[in-house]
């Protein structure tokens, strides 16, 4: 009876423990990219444009864009589409994904991050963080998944709303009177189209 | 003798007038008990006792207001003589407000001074967001504020004037739980009734339910009523710095039944002086004096009892039956008393109890006849759908019913109590009204036809001017309280009718199913893993994009570009202001998202939750229509917004709803219009069936539709050509000249009918007809016209239409029944061939 008892209580210990580890290791995965893109975004010397190329370098691999795009159209209108479509609106919207993300993040050239502690829910990490700048300070909330290999963005919360959903609602509209076909061309036009 | 009249004269003779005492006496047990039930009458004008029975108009707009929180509110305006933003005035308009919040049954007060500023000052939504001013926090800047509220659209036109002298406190109730409670239980046994039995449990609760849903309206209805009073008095106390006025739909309710109570009061005792004093001069005997009041005070005391008992609710519509009651026994009576006088004249020996005999044998089958008539053209209200017009009809039904029982009973009785006295003759019969029309229709006859045609005419070019408006600020003279109420509302505020349009936005739902089988998408774990995306999970931020703000900015510009609409408020209101503070650009969706977020709570509740129902995919727009508007033609606007909403912005018809209180107005008016007027044909026809059962003879019961017409038409024409509308008030004055014309015609044509018996000579039966009949019409007429011209000094316009054409349609029917009528029995001869000619 009392190996049975320490049985279970290692077992809450050592499930305590991964979680732990899963928490670091997320906020670490995290940590290391953005402090890497704060750098790049204070290198006064490099173009724009070439800042734009080197933070999507870093930043690549932490995101799972695909997901993200999957997760856009959603698990009403995903299924439904033929291969070729899925993957001609996942390079489109990965495109535009990476096109706002570095719009809105190159705007912070002095900008540092503070981070919150991790929150484990379910099998993801929430990390809640804060970009603060001269004149602002926006919260901002990383969710992250464990992939095969690394822990993954699947989502951005900023000041509370998720551009997955974001992007949804915007997908959901064109749909409401258009056909998947009207969904791309707008992806291959410009941003504010 | 017929059947009916041996059987009257048995009973009359050895029942009735064997013992009067005893019949008096029961007589007054049945009105004291009637009188008693009389306590529960009650007279009521709220959008429930307004509205048709099954209107599905109803139970939407009972939905729409619980879905958006939608409170019934008072409207007080401020225009105070100082600057609106001085201290002085915010200091009372401050205790103005304290005041009124503290009173018992009142929720909320929204004024200038607690709603949150969103342009003072200007900045960035978030920061703007984390620290709303109002003009209250201390920290304001009242020059900014005074900026925001001259130009802002979520407040000009609602809280204050666009000159920024006049401002509005909106004094809100609570919504009433239990009312909706009652209502819903009481309205489910109600449709289970009409579709199948109720089991005898069932009937029981249904009675309770009914019962407890009254006993509580009343109750609420006292409260609020009480609520306005105070509210009233606390007003008082702020006019020496400002004028103030009181308005909102649930004062008008209130106030309508506080004028037409004001105006029973005070007209009824004007009505009854002007009319002893007719009496007195038509009659100059005491008794003829004492009997017709007598005789209508015990039909209105039962009727009362019996509205009471029977829980009928008086409504504006009906309001009128008292007077209607009033009239219908002076008819009756009249013609007792003249049939009576008749008698004792050319029977001066004649007993009592004889004269009485006849007289009520001689008159009970006009008399039932012109009340069996009458009852069929008020039975015509039964057929249409709207509850008040239904009961109005029951009302009439009854009332009619009572009226004949109360005076064939009470005359005789009465009479047998009294003396005989000496006979009385009729003065100046030569030169009297009725001589004269009996020698102007022997002498004109071609002329009166001619006269009566074209008056047909005229009448119905009148009558294809009429126009169905109802308009509760033309209810009322320019001097009252009520009415500059309402101007100061409707001109400086934006409007008095509330008007909602209610739109359901495309759900993309829908077009997802085709799109997608569900087997497919529930075998993709992926998404399982990943359902805090499910959209049952994520917040109702993310409903409000860019395209649905587009497609309500559309939709709101339409609205408020129609010249009939005040203001309009609906999201596009709030949204103009936050395109405003984001620098002139349209909110994108993370925008929208982010700005719904931001909102405090208690601001959604004034700002967001009126506008919009997120759950139901669903935005309101609360407009309100300037009902002092003189070019406002309800029912076209209501059409109007409907086709355009529709056919120009491209709108599903299933999606677009108009409710509000001028929607049910408005269904209920068309739905009276349809009802009184576009079945006034089929109503003739009923008349005609009467008067050919009546009198059995298909000539006699075409020529008495004749005058009938001419009444009818007359009133509805002078209607057309003064530009008086048919209101839910006026609109029953068409079924008033019916049973008025009526009762003229079959009098005129029963004694015709008696008279040519003596010699069979037309021209000499009208000679006859007149002085005898004739002077019963005229006395009658006379006594109802002067007694009801009083009405003209009300301020309540309704009743003095009511009073000005009820007599209208007396004075046509009176001429028309010596005129036309005779002269058409001449030509027509309906009777049979005249026996050569001895006038």
């Amino acid at each position: 009876m009392k190996s049975l008892l320490y049985a279970v209580l290692s077992l809450l210990i050592l499930s305590q423990t991964v979680m732990a580890d899963d928490k670091s290791a997320a906020e670490e995965a995290l940590k290391s990219k953005l402090e890497a893109v704060l750098l790049v975004l204070q290198k006064e010397e490099v173009e724009h444009e070439a800042k734009k190329k080197e933070i999507i370098e870093i930043v690549s691999p932490i995101f799972d864009f695909s997901l993200m795009a999957k997760l856009i159209l959603g698990r009403k209108f995903w299924p439904g589409l033929v291969k070729e479509k899925k993957e001609r609106f996942t390079e489109l919207f990965v495109k535009r994904l990476k096109e706002s993300y570095l719009e809105n993040l190159t705007r912070y050239t002095k900008a540092r991050i503070v981070y919150n502690a991790p929150i484990q829910v379910k099998r993801k990490i929430y990390i809640p963080t804060e970009l603060i700048s001269k004149d602002d300070k926006i919260s901002m909330l990383y969710k992250l998944y464990k992939s095969k290999h690394n822990w993954k963005i699947y989502d951005i919360e900023i000041e509370g709303v998720s551009i997955v959903i974001n992007y949804r609602s915007q997908v959901n509209q064109i749909l409401s009177s258009g056909t998947i076909d009207d969904l791309l061309t707008k992806l291959e036009g410009p941003e504010n189209q | 003798m017929t059947k009916l009249h041996s059987l009257a004269r048995h009973f009359f003779d050895k029942v009735i007038l064997d013992r009067p005492g005893l019949v008096i006496i029961c007589l007054l047990l049945v009105v004291a008990f009637l009188g008693y039930k009389a306590k529960d009458f009650r007279l009521d004008a709220s959008a429930e006792t307004l509205v048709l029975q099954n209107d599905k108009g109803l139970r939407y707009s009972r939905l729409i207001d619980s879905r958006y929180g939608l409170q019934d509110y008072l409207l007080m305006t401020y225009a105070s003589k100082d600057d609106l933003f001085s201290d002085k005035v915010l200091a009372n308009l401050t205790r103005l407000r304290d005041e009124l919040k503290q009173l018992d049954r009142v929720s909320s007060v929204v004024s200038i001074l607690d709603v949150p500023l969103l342009e003072s000052p200007p900045g960035p939504v978030k920061e703007l967001l984390s620290n709303i001013q109002t003009l209250e926090s201390p920290t304001v800047d009242k020059k900014l504020a005074r900026i925001e509220f001259s130009n802002s659209p979520l407040y000009q036109n609602v809280l204050v004037s666009p000159d920024l002298k006049t401002t509005a406190l909106q004094i809100k109730f609570p919504i009433d739980e239990i009312y909706q409670d009652l209502l819903a239980r009481r309205n489910h046994f109600r449709e289970k009734q009409a579709t199948n039995r109720l089991s005898a449990a069932e009937v029981a609760e249904f009675k309770k339910v009914t019962a407890q849903f009254q006993k509580h309206r009343d109750k609420m209805k006292k409260a609020r009523h009480q609520d306005i009073a105070v509210i009233r008095s606390i007003m008082d106390n702020y006019r020496q710095d400002a004028e103030l006025f009181l308005g909102g739909i649930s004062m008008i309710a209130d106030d309508l039944i506080t004028f037409i109570k004001n105006d029973l009061k005070t007209f009824g005792l004007g009505v009854l002086f002007f009319l002893v004093v007719t009496l007195g001069v038509i009659f100059r005997k005491l008794r003829w004096i004492f009997l017709p009041m007598l005789c209508c005070a015990f039909s209105a005391i039962s009727m009362m009892g019996l509205v009471g008992l029977f829980g009928w609710e008086i409504t504006i519509i009906s309001s009128n039956f008292i007077s209607l009651q009033l009239i219908i026994t002076m008819a009756i009576t009249i013609h007792l008393i003249v049939r009576y006088r008749e008698l004792h004249f050319n029977n001066p020996e004649a007993e009592q109890r004889k004269l009485i005999l006849d007289v009520v044998c001689l008159m009970l089958r006009p008399c039932l006849y012109a009340a069996l008539t009458t009852i069929a053209g008020f039975g015509s209200l039964l057929l249409c759908d709207i509850r008040p017009v239904i009961t109005f009809g029951w009302m009439m039904s009854a009332g009619i019913t009572v009226s004949l029982a109360a005076t064939f009973l009470l005359f005789p009785t009465m009479l047998m109590l009294m003396r005989k006295g000496t006979p009385e003759a009729r003065q100046n019969s030569h030169f009297s009204l009725t001589s004269f029309l009996a020698r102007f229709t022997e002498a004109h006859g071609v002329m009166i036809l001619v006269v009566s045609c074209i008056t047909l005419i005229i009448s119905v070019i009148g009558i294809s001017r009429l126009v169905v408006e109802n308009s509760f600020i033309d209810y009322f003279k320019d001097k009252t309280e009520i009415y500059q109420g309402m101007i100061v509302i409707d001109q400086n505020l934006g409007g008095t009718t509330p008007l909602d349009v209610i739109i359901e936005l495309d759900k993309p739902e829908a077009l997802a199913q085709k799109l997608a089988p569900e087997t497919d998408a529930q075998n993709d774990d992926e998404f399982d893993e990943f359902d805090e995306f499910d959209e049952a999970r994520y917040g109702d931020k993310y409903w409000f994009t860019s395209n649905k703000m587009a497609q309500v900015e559309k939709i709101h510009d339409y609205l408020d570009s129609l010249p009939e609409t005040g203001k309009v408020l609906s999201l596009e209101t709030i949204m103009k202001i936050a395109e405003k503070l984001n620098n002139g650009k349209p909110l994108d969706n993370f925008e929208l998202a982010l700005l719904y977020s931001k909102i405090p709570n208690k601001f959604k509740s004034t700002v967001l939750k009126p506008y919009v129902s997120v759950e139901h995919d669903e935005v309101r727009f609360s407009i309100r229509v300037r009902d002092s508007e003189k070019s406002l033609k309800r029912d076209k606007l209501l059409k109007k917004i409907q086709h355009d909403l529709i056919s120009i912005l491209g709108l599903e018809e299933e999606h677009v709803h108009l409710t509000g209180m001028l929607v049910l107005y408005n269904n209920m008016l068309q739905s009276l219009f349809s009802s009184q007027i576009l079945t006034l044909g089929v109503v003739i026809l009923a008349l005609k069936s009467m008067f050919l059962i009546l009198f059995r003879s298909l000539k006699i019961a075409t020529i008495a539709i004749f005058p009938n017409l001419l009444s009818i038409g007359a009133v509805l024409g002078v209607m057309g050509w003064l530009n008086i509308p048919l209101d839910m008030m006026t609109i029953t004055i068409a079924a008033i000249s019916i049973g008025i014309a009526v009762d003229d015609t079959i009098h005129y044509i029963h004694r015709f009918k008696q008279e040519f018996r003596v010699d069979r000579n037309y021209i000499n039966t009208v000679y006859r007809s007149h002085g005898t009949i004739g002077h019963a019409n005229y006395y009658k007429t006379v006594t109802i016209i002067i007694g009801f011209s009083i009405l003209v000094l009300s301020n309540f316009i309704p009743s003095i239409y009511f009073g000005l054409l009820t007599g209208l349609a007396m004075l046509i029917a009176l001429i028309a029944s010596l005129t036309l009528l005779p002269q058409l029995l001449v030509i027509f001869k309906p009777f049979g061939p005249e026996v050569g000619v001895n006038q």
